[in-house]
């Protein structure tokens, strides 16, 4: 092939596997929207519910079904869902009839500082043992402590937080305790991802250390920050592939962090939306939640590719 | 950057910003210096932090008092004629006003009603409104209004047995057409004639679903909560945060001078969180349930004090009308042998093994008492119908207990299942606890051995609304109905000699309490409340729920 055809099938080829990937992630979506779909229909549904709450005479009931639609036959009621979900209609929720669109939208927002903070707590995690690993005698004492500091669970971190901000709070007016919750929140939020990838990066940059292009930096005279820097760069292409994990894991102890600390975000809406049976928020939710396991993996995937 | 360094007499010597750091900089002093100034800091912030003088918001401001409560979840809507939890009930009631409620004393209250005047023989009811009872849009509160809102309740609320006796109400089938018995004489003014004579109707309705909604509000696009409907309480809907707070203003149309300036009512679903922000002195109002009066509050003597922490404030406790109960399902496979006449004896047995003194002692601190009868007794000794114990059900028996996961009733039925497990019986018990909705589809199934179940009465008089649980249809799954209560209600409901309609009606609650089979009494509950000092009381109707209408800063 001629350079220009080279460079044409080379483009051809990027268009068909981006094109490949996206028909693969709507039918991702495809799928678990029908899987969600089938499981929330099997279960005792919220029109049931609401009309168990107010008696069990059947003209409310079916008044109720006819309101919520589920007087429909299942496809109907399929395709209505999925064409509204298509458009970011998620419903309204069981209690209050919020629109569950504009309060995910609201959630996620509020839930963004936290997402930022466990963003810096995960980058820390992984920049901070290679600091203490390079050069390699430094810091042994404290790299086993971080090392094993990933065995704390983030509920114990969170609860240790909350303690903290309790005994600061007890005597602050209520108004005057929202940025000392902030700050102790979104400290909690980044100490999790901290001491993740702390443990996984850990073993990654002592083996960094001890590599022979590490001692051929050195002997060529560069200085140790500008080892570090450059080895920073191995060690991101080592823990991109589980880094989507971490930070997955993270955010779902962001909704712990935001339950405990009273928090209105997206986590705390996912917690009430599975306590009160809410369907329509329950659904939304999970819908999320794929969507961001997809936006991760895609992530590591195109990495890989 | 390159530094230069040169002593006296001598070459001069060049760095790099990198080179000077690894080279000549003790790391070691310096990470070592840096985490000191952070502790030094730190340190400083908590000595800062904690030396700040303690203030309480909530207090009298220039438009009155501001109310702050909180409440475990958002409420399903703001329509009275959709109410049907006691969750909702608060914030119904902030916007909503009846037009009279009961308060704890058992007297009639009258909140957009100037009067509510019964005839003799008790076939008609004259209602006169409050000059001054205005809408939160600052139109006035109508005879028509009435009207339309207790149509709407008849059509819409499944407690429609309030308003069945009035005359042709069966017909109002859609906003246009009008109950006969309905006749307006004024703006002010409504006659009600009933079919049947109903002398209790006013007290009937003296609740929150029968709260006055402006007529037609309900025509516009349909809002989350319904807030289109225009309501005569005392507050008026200003913004909400779904799962959050809600903030309420004042409405100026609002009849009776309640000082409060506005209300906000915060979603606290952790019942320590509402502990702490009450003792922080965030809250002013707090309906104290449960487990959380061991926060709040300890036991001293035969009273409760409040704990050290929570200044400016007291508790109140009123009699309420509640009940924890077990509730047998008898159509159980486990179950549907026993004979009917021996139903009784193995209830009064379960009940025998529950140490019912220690439930009140322990998990309530006093707050409730032992519950020797389903509903409140006459006084009249009860002897329930012969018949052994025995058959089908015997010692070893295994039962699944299921109950709702909230509040104390985990702790609560854990303490039964270890009653019921060591005692006379030795029963095999499994708890099981469900969210509320899967309890109540279990409930109305129904799909379940014995339930753990609390009833929180929100109507009144007691013993019209007692009747209601044990009458065929309706809310009746989760007590029992019992052939002969409709007959013996309707005619405690239709005598207009009060002294003889209280002996009926406590006929009724003794035969109540004499025949049922399913369920098993164990506590009654007071509604506990801690108020602010700036509020002259909790604001609850005798039934202990909160009523807004009721709610005032202390003069």
């Amino acid at each position: 092939l001629s350079p220009a055809a080279n460079e044409d099938f080379a483009a051809t080829r990027l268009l068909a596997a981006i094109l490949r990937r996206l028909v693969v992630y709507a039918l991702f979506l495809l799928i678990l929207h029908a899987a969600l779909f089938s499981i929330f229909l099997a279960l005792p549904s919220a029109a049931a519910t609401i009309a168990g709450m107010r008696g069990v005479d059947p003209e409310f009931r079916q008044r109720i079904r006819h309101e919520l639609g589920e007087d429909l036959s299942w496809m109907q009621r399929y395709g209505n869902h999925l064409a509204r979900c298509a458009q970011l209609d998620f419903g309204e929720t069981l209690r209050g009839s919020f629109p569950v669109g504009a309060l995910l939208k609201r959630g996620l927002a509020r839930s963004l500082p936290l997402f930022a903070a466990v963003g810096v707590g995960a980058l820390a995690g992984a920049v901070t043992p290679l600091w203490l690993s390079v050069p390699r005698r430094s810091w042994r004492r404290w790299k086993r402590v971080i090392g094993e500091s990933f065995l704390l669970p983030p509920f114990v971190l969170a609860a240790v937080a909350y303690a903290l901000f309790r005994w600061l709070s007890q005597d602050m007016p209520l108004d005057a305790q929202a940025p000392l919750r902030w700050c102790i929140a979104l400290l909690a939020a980044a100490a999790f991802p901290f001491v993740l990838t702390a443990g996984l990066a850990t073993p990654v940059c002592d083996e960094l250390a001890a590599s022979r292009f590490t001692q051929t930096y050195r002997a060529i005279g560069l200085s140790w920050p500008v080892i570090r820097l450059r080895l920073l760069r191995n060690l991101w292409q080592i823990l991109l592939p589980g880094l989507a994990r971490v930070m997955l894991l993270a955010i779902l102890s962001t909704a712990f962090i935001e339950w405990l600390f009273d928090i209105n975000g997206f986590g705390a809406l996912a917690l009430r939306a599975f306590v009160s049976v809410d369907f329509n928020l329950m659904f939304a939710c999970c819908m999320v939640a794929g969507a961001l396991v997809m936006l991760f993996s895609a992530a590591e995937r195109w990495q890989a590719e | 950057v390159i530094f230069r360094f040169q002593a006296a007499n001598s070459s001069p010597i060049l760095y790099s910003g990198s080179r000077l750091w690894s080279d000549c900089v003790n790391k070691r002093r310096v990470i070592i210096g840096g985490v000191l100034a952070v502790a030094i800091i730190t340190t400083a912030i908590i000595v800062w932090v904690k030396s700040r003088p303690n203030q309480t918001p909530g207090g009298p401001s220039a438009g009155g008092v501001t109310v702050v409560t909180a409440a475990g979840q958002d409420p399903v809507s703001l329509d009275p004629a959709k109410l049907a939890d006691t969750e909702s009930s608060p914030f119904v009631s902030a916007v909503f006003a009846p037009l009279a409620l009961v308060n704890p004393a058992g007297e009639l209250v009258y909140v957009l009603a100037e009067s509510v005047e019964m005839s003799a023989d008790a076939m008609q009811a004259t209602v006169v409104l409050r000059a001054n009872a205005k809408f939160s849009d600052r139109s006035p509160v109508t005879a028509a209004d009435v009207r339309w809102s207790l149509e709407r309740v008849f059509r819409m609320h499944p407690q429609r047995y309030v308003l069945e006796r009035v005359a042709g109400i069966k017909d109002a089938t859609s906003a246009t057409v009008h109950a006969a018995g309905f006749q307006i004489v004024n703006d002010r003014t409504l006659v009600v004639r009933f079919d049947r004579p109903d002398p209790e109707w006013p007290r009937l309705i003296a609740t929150t679903f029968a709260g006055i909604v402006k007529s037609g509000s309900d025509e516009g696009p349909k809002l989350p909560l319904d807030r289109g409907l225009i309501g005569a309480g005392p507050f008026k809907l200003k913004d909400v945060e779904p799962g959050h707070k809600y903030l309420f203003e004042r409405n100026p149309g609002f009849p009776l001078d309640h000082g409060l300036a506005s209300l906000e009512i915060r979603i606290l679903a952790n019942e320590q969180e509402m502990a702490r922000q009450a003792e922080s002195g965030g809250l002013n109002l707090l309906r104290v349930r449960g487990n959380l009066v061991r926060e709040i509050a300890v036991r001293q003597g035969a009273s409760l004090q409040l704990r050290p922490g929570f200044r400016k404030k007291r508790l109140e406790r009123l009699a309420g009308q509640d009940l924890l109960f077990l509730r047998i399902n008898w159509q159980d496979a486990a179950f549907k042998d026993v004979p009917p006449e021996r139903r009784r004896a193995w209830a009064d047995a379960l009940g025998a093994s529950i140490d019912r003194a220690a439930l009140a002692e322990k998990l309530y601190l006093s707050t409730a008492v032992p519950a020797s009868t389903v509903v409140p007794s006459s006084g009249a000794a009860i002897s329930p119908p012969a018949g052994g114990s025995g058959g089908p059900i015997t010692t070893g028996t295994k039962i699944e207990l299921v109950t709702g996961a909230v509040g104390e009733l985990r702790q609560v039925s854990d303490l039964v299942a270890s009653n019921l497990r060591s005692g006379a019986l030795t029963m095999q018990v499994d708890v099981r606890l469900l969210p509320i909705g899967d309890l109540i589809q279990r409930l109305f199934a129904p799909n379940y051995q014995v339930a753990l179940l609390w009833l929180e009465s929100n109507l009144s008089p007691p013993g019209l609304s007692w009747g209601t649980f044990f009458t065929p249809g309706g809310i009746s799954a989760l007590a029992e109905p019992l052939p002969q209560t409709p007959a013996m209600l309707d005619a405690a409901r239709s005598t207009a000699d009060p002294a003889k309609r209280q002996l009926l009606l406590a006929g009724l609650l003794d035969d109540i309490n004499r025949t049922q089979t399913a369920l098993v009494p164990l506590v009654r509950r007071e509604a506990v409340y801690l108020v602010g000092d700036e509020l002259s009381g909790p604001g609850a109707d005798f039934n202990g729920i909160q009523q807004f209408s009721l709610l005032g800063a202390k003069r």
